[in-house]
């Protein structure tokens, strides 16, 4: 890892830079770091901070980072996390009540994927298809009518690939995780990130989008592709299935 | 006390008639293998088995789990002991290079022998031939790796030969490359895939020198530093936190970012309580908890400026959050220990544990179990 990348993972969800939507995250190049200061320079376009909220929140971030003689400090992002957190800025309600029970597969799927090291302990949670776990794209959605707020879809993002999956996956042998087992794993991933150095909200079980913007600076400074999605990779390299 | 399996176990074994270096193989995988049937004990049922050069036979293995395939052990005529030299799948695989050294730094958990052990370099190239060609990182350490001479070029040769892709990490004390000569053969042996570790202990020689117990020690580091940094190899600094090195810690870290700006990592390391650091204790032991305001400094002197930073031996509970993503899970596995104060702590999966041979009394009394309230 060369210091500009260790700068970058360690800056990451500091920088309000990070506080980027979908559209920011999915292309990590538009950040870039000055040679010679320690602030970093977006060539983004800045529209995304015009939600008057989400400006206060940044003014917050930023008063954090002058006083602080570092950059990088979950201590003092955990501040901003507070109490609330900012999913109250987003229309919908956080709390998720999907209206179909997540499944996950207990045997092993066929096709492993792909960026998965080999020679490793088979992981208590296997993928029922490729490099989904907890994924939240339109396209693996079940056809259940899905609660309008981006929100209340971030949360029912909470699915396996299976559930969109045709009954013979079910047939394989799955065990329904119950809404406590996800909310615990959902817990591991938020630990996982504050001790990278990355800020998810507190760690309560529940995708907030402050997680999937975490888990976005995370994939954006490990070179995975960035979803927000608790994606395998993602996951190990989170080291959360270990 | 829960620990990471041990390298070694007993076994029955018959045919033994001299030194042995053999690579354990599934039998599909040996069909697949380009090493031959000498090279090669097959991983039977209830036993391993060579079959070419004089069989041999290792059964009722006390702690069968020890040995696996794609491993590398050593036997040896008349002893019942198995060793484990290369665990498959294993971080922390190391070439044991010799047990001579050049100094004698206080807490060295490997303390020296001066025996002239250079028919070791033999069984390094021998081992170095039987580690998987797909390993992605091999340390070689010692005593002083340096001190074989010729023979380090050969190994680093020889890793270069099998190993291509195989990223190489030595600890050595940097002293012996002070001779543009040797730090040049050394250097260019394996030049693109080598990480040479080298211990920096203070930004003073009156400190570095009594660390390492060794008059002008410090001066042919860094001059030793400045023929690698010539060469353009990768430099990587390791620091051993204790009392004697903590007051000037923050000092060191300015040095070593203001003149030796070539350096890709700094390690800051707490101490490994084995060989000397167990009987130099007394002058040696500073709890911590009592040192995270130099850690910090130091850290984030490096860290702000750039420069990769990692912690190393230093339990989570007993760094502030902002120090956190520093730290790495460092210790090999073989010695690898949570104690029972450990049990229900949220972030031990991601914490780097303890040395199994630190006992309580080397235990910071920051140490603690974190709940899941304090993240929520």
């Amino acid at each position: 890892m060369t210091w500009r990348e260790r700068l970058a993972l360690l800056l990451g969800a500091a920088s309000p830079f990070a506080i980027a939507d979908h559209s920011a995250a999915a292309t990590p190049n538009t950040l870039l770091w000055t040679e010679g200061g320690d602030e970093p320079v977006s060539l983004q376009p800045l529209e995304f901070w015009n939600d008057p909220a989400h400006t206060h929140h940044l003014l917050q971030l930023a008063g954090h980072r002058s006083h602080s003689s570092h950059s990088s400090h979950s201590s003092h992002r955990s501040h901003v996390s507070g109490s609330g957190g900012h999913g109250s800025h987003y229309s919908g309600t956080p709390s998720y009540t999907p209206s179909y029970t997540p499944v996950l597969p207990v045997a092993p799927a066929a096709p492993k994927p792909v960026s998965t090291p080999a020679p490793r302990p088979a992981p208590s949670y296997q993928p029922s298809s490729p490099s989904t776990l907890f994924e939240a794209s339109p396209a693996a959605r079940p056809s259940t009518p899905a609660p309008p707020s981006s929100a209340a879809g971030a949360s029912s993002g909470l699915v396996t690939g299976s559930a969109g999956q045709a009954p013979q996956d079910v047939a394989a042998g799955v065990e329904r995780l119950s809404q406590d087992d996800i909310s615990r794993f959902v817990q591991r991933v938020q630990i996982a990130l504050m001790i990278k150095g990355y800020d998810p909200g507190p760690a309560d079980g529940v995708l907030s989008p402050k997680t999937r913007e975490a888990l976005r600076a995370f994939q954006t400074a490990g070179g995975l592709t960035v979803s927000g999605n608790m994606d395998m990779a993602t996951l190990h390299a989170l080291g959360v299935l270990k | 006390m829960s620990i990471g399996l041990p390298l070694h176990t007993h076994a029955a074994i018959e045919g033994v008639e001299r030194v042995e270096l053999l690579k354990v193989l599934t039998p599909e995988e040996a069909r697949g293998s380009h090493l031959g049937e000498t090279d090669v004990l097959l991983l039977e049922d209830e036993a391993l088995v060579r079959r070419g050069g004089g069989p041999i036979r290792i059964s009722s293995l006390r702690n069968p789990e020890v040995v696996g395939p794609g491993d590398v052990v050593r036997l040896r005529p008349g002893s019942s002991l198995v060793s484990v030299l290369y665990r498959r799948g294993s971080t922390s695989n190391t070439l044991f290079a010799t047990e001579r050294c050049n100094s004698l730094c206080l807490m060295c958990s490997q303390p020296p022998r001066d025996e002239d052990d250079s028919w070791r370099v033999g069984e390094l190239l021998r081992q170095v031939s039987l580690v998987d060609a797909d390993e992605p990182q091999l340390g070689i350490t010692g005593g002083e790796p340096t001190l074989l001479g010729q023979g380090l070029a050969d190994v680093l040769t020889a890793c270069r030969t099998y190993l291509p892709s195989t990223h190489m990490h030595v600890l050595t004390n940097g002293r012996t490359f002070k001779d543009r000569g040797w730090a040049e053969r050394w250097g260019s042996a394996h030049p693109d895939h080598v990480t040479w570790a080298v211990p920096l202990y203070a930004d003073v020689a009156e400190i570095h020198d009594e660390v390492v117990a060794a008059e002008g020690a410090f001066l042919e580091t860094l001059q030793g530093l400045y023929e690698l940094g010539r060469l353009g190899a990768a430099v990587e600094i390791r620091v051993v936190l204790h009392a004697i090195t903590i007051p000037r810690l923050p000092q060191l870290a300015a040095f070593i970012y203001r003149r030796l700006p070539f350096v890709r990592h700094v390690a800051l390391m707490g101490l490994e309580p084995m060989g000397f650091a167990k009987s130099n204790r007394d002058r040696l032991w500073i709890d911590p908890a009592d040192y995270i305001e130099q850690l910090r400094a130091a850290a984030f002197h490096l860290a702000d400026r750039g420069m990769s930073l990692s912690l190393y031996n230093l339990p989570l509970c007993v760094l502030p959050r902002d120090l956190w993503p520093f730290a790495q899970q460092s210790i090999s596995a073989w010695k690898n220990a949570y104690p029972e104060i450990c049990d229900g702590c949220v972030v031990r999966p991601h914490c780097g544990g303890f040395f199994a041979s630190a006992g309580p009394s080397w235990r910071s009394r920051a140490v603690r179990p974190l709940k899941l309230e304090e993240f929520a």
